[in-house]
């Protein structure tokens, strides 16, 4: 379970968008499978992985409940967004990823971030498995396509393949 | 254009730098009592989710279970200094475990601290913490025992032949014995640093230091609350020989201090003997620990938690835990000593008013939410005339999540710092009080006297109320504060 958590939070990431809003769905959804662990017969991770998943479900309608936050200071802002910039520009992929719809993203963490196979990935998301390869192939699809409309990502592409 | 290789390959890139919190096992240690955040849900997971299950998820069961289960006990009342430091088990150790184990590390760095030289060729393995080096003892013959706390660079390392697996990231504590006269030079991979608490070669037991002409030298390193170890000799391989005569099996019992058992033994002077056992005995000589080498491991780690909730200090109104009132100061040193360790000052004299003219002081440095060291709570105890009046625990500082020191400190009713005024109804209902004096404080008064403190939250006298909380404890006479609200 140890092993599993990076992925696990790098998938909590990719469905919240938030460092810390990750750690703290990773934490809960390590505390709640840790506590069934005597009932869980199948890979711990993807039942990890399920409980995150819920568990953002359940902040993303808590938060349609609550009022919005307080905006921060307009400088403090634009100062904050300025030494990010570099990193915004280099996170162009994750980015693309984060635009996708819900369930594409959750069959993206699956499979690449904790390495599901495409029959674990149907088994966690209750999907065919049918259904799971053509959310793929259409993630990948329509990451290509913003990477591609995207300047900023072309370079950061670019810079990929050069590494590659 | 990225092809589907490139831009998945791209992702984990991106997100290689997302890494959980090192301390993330040891929060959810310490919230695994806690609801959980919506009660009585259940969770929406797939049925045909149950379907495979492999030896993969055997292991991390293993794994797992020993940290919950092993890890797991439920802190008994009033049962004195207790612990239960150690499991065997994969996890990274992490900077928090140590210091909240080993008092050694929490009081404050001196220069004799700073006489260790660290040197590593690079690539080198580990890296020194700075500011967490401490010469724990000097022995009657001037051998110095420093402790390091070391972190480990990459995920396994070798140390006297043995590849031993450490968690990147994870800490480890080591020793390093230096003879008189010598430089205290720590360098990994050397003869003298041997991993004695992460990664430990032989769990428990004691290092050797062989002297020319004399009894060679045995180490042991001790988590807090253990006051005495009994090491038992066998002969090597368990061949009597020669070189092995009978008695072929011998024990000795050393007293622990600063974290330190170290005691020469002359039995083993010809290397035939080797340490085959190791027991771990509290200050009432209850059995905490016990370890062989017939079951040695390859990796340990500290139970997260496991002494927060073990090493138990109760404020009483007529004392601290079994000390009361009008003990002398030696007394007062001895008890605590298990618990807290060396004070962090001599017995000094402080101004001779309100019933008190001299005082010691146990810092406690460690910032229970970051788990570094600064300067935080402490624990101040009162005399007059060299008896023992009084004492207050909170100092200046307030953690919300005190319950993470290293020691859990709460009145014999079970009121801890952080906790609410409204707790302190709940426990003492009308013998709890709570004042607007001096900013807010509270008083309780049990059977044994009265324990009085602070209250936090309380700028404005319109902020005391139920949801304020406890920001320091005392009882006796403290100087001139909190006694009449």
């Amino acid at each position: 379970m140890i092993s599993a958590s990076p992925g696990l939070l790098r998938s909590a990431y990719l469905l919240t968008g938030d460092r810390a809003v990750a750690e703290d769905l990773l934490q809960s959804a390590l505390l709640r499978t840790l506590r069934r662990w005597d009932s869980i017969s199948g890979p711990p991770g993807a039942y990890a992985f399920a409980a995150v998943v819920n568990l953002s479900r359940d902040r993303y309608r808590a938060r349609r409940r609550r009022p919005a936050m307080a905006p921060q200071h307009h400088a403090l802002e634009q100062r904050a967004v300025d030494q990010l910039d570099r990193l915004v520009e280099r996170d162009a992929i994750t980015q693309a990823a984060r635009s996708l719809p819900d369930i594409q993203r959750q069959v993206l963490a699956c499979r690449f971030l904790l390495d599901l196979t495409v029959a674990e990935t149907a088994n966690a998301l209750g999907l065919p498995e049918g259904t799971v390869k053509s959310y793929t192939a259409r993630a990948l699809a329509r990451m290509r396509e913003l990477l591609s409309a995207d300047p900023a990502a072309e370079s950061d592409s670019s810079e990929v393949q050069s590494v590659e | 254009m990225l092809n589907d290789q490139e831009l998945i390959d791209g992702l984990r890139r991106e997100l290689a730098d997302v890494q959980p919190p090192i301390d993330l096992i040891d929060r959810l240690r310490e919230h695994s009592g806690e609801p959980l955040p919506v009660p009585g849900r259940r969770l929406r997971v797939p049925v045909g989710f149950f379907a495979a299950a492999g030896s993969a998820a055997v292991a991390i069961a293993i794994t797992v279970g020993a940290l919950v289960f092993v890890g797991h006990r439920t802190p008994t009342r009033n049962s004195g200094p207790d612990v239960s430091p150690i499991t065997h088990g994969t996890g990274a150790t992490t900077l928090t475990q140590l210091t909240s184990s080993f008092a050694v590390l929490r009081r404050p760095e001196t220069p004799a601290d700073r006489a260790l030289r660290f040197k590593c060729s690079h690539p080198c393995p580990v890296e020194l913490v700075p500011g967490l080096t401490r010469l724990a003892r000097t022995l009657p013959d001037g051998t110095r025992v420093f402790l390091s706390v070391l972190r480990a660079r990459t995920a396994e390392r070798t140390a006297l032949g043995n590849t031993i697996r450490v968690p990147a990231g994870s800490y480890m504590l080591d020793e390093l014995v230096v003879s008189a006269g010598e430089k205290a030079i720590l360098s990994p991979g050397s003869l003298a640093q041997i991993p004695v608490v992460d990664g430990g070669i032989e769990p428990g037991m004691p290092s050797t230091r062989l002297t020319s002409g004399r009894a060679p030298l045995w180490v042991g390193v001790v988590p807090d609350g253990v006051s005495s170890v009994r090491w038992g000799f066998s002969c090597i391989h368990g061949r009597k020989t020669a070189a092995c005569p009978p008695p072929a099996t011998i024990t000795a019992t050393v007293t622990a201090l600063d974290n330190v058992a170290a005691a020469p033994v002359s039995a083993t002077r010809h290397g035939s003997l080797g340490v085959t056992s190791a027991s771990w005995f509290d200050a009432a000589r209850r059995s905490i620990a016990s370890f062989s080498t017939a079951n040695r491991q390859t990796t340990m780690r500290f139970i997260p938690g496991g002494l927060v909730l073990h090493s138990r200090l109760t404020f009483n109104g007529d004392g601290l835990g079994p000390i009361t009132f009008g003990a002398s100061p030696a007394q007062i040193a001895r008890r605590l000593y298990p618990i807290l360790g060396r004070p962090g000052g001599t017995y000094h004299s402080t101004l001779d008013a309100c019933g008190v003219d001299h005082s010691l002081t146990w810092p406690i440095l460690l910032n229970p939410s970051t788990g570094q060291l600064e300067r935080g709570e402490e624990l101040t105890v009162f005399f007059h005339r060299d008896q023992f009046v009084g004492y207050q625990y909170g100092g200046n500082a307030f953690h919300p999540h005190s319950d993470r020191l290293q020691v859990r400190a709460i009145t014999g009713a079970g009121l801890a710092i952080g906790d609410t005024l409204a707790t302190g109804q709940r426990l003492y209902r009308h013998a709890f009080h709570v004042s607007t004096a001096q900013g807010g404080t509270w008083q309780a008064s049990t059977p044994h006297g009265k324990l009085t403190g602070y209250a936090s939250g309380t700028s404005t006298t319109a902020d005391v109320g139920p949801s304020s909380r406890v920001a320091s404890i005392d009882a006796g006479d403290v100087g001139c504060p909190v006694s009449s609200p």
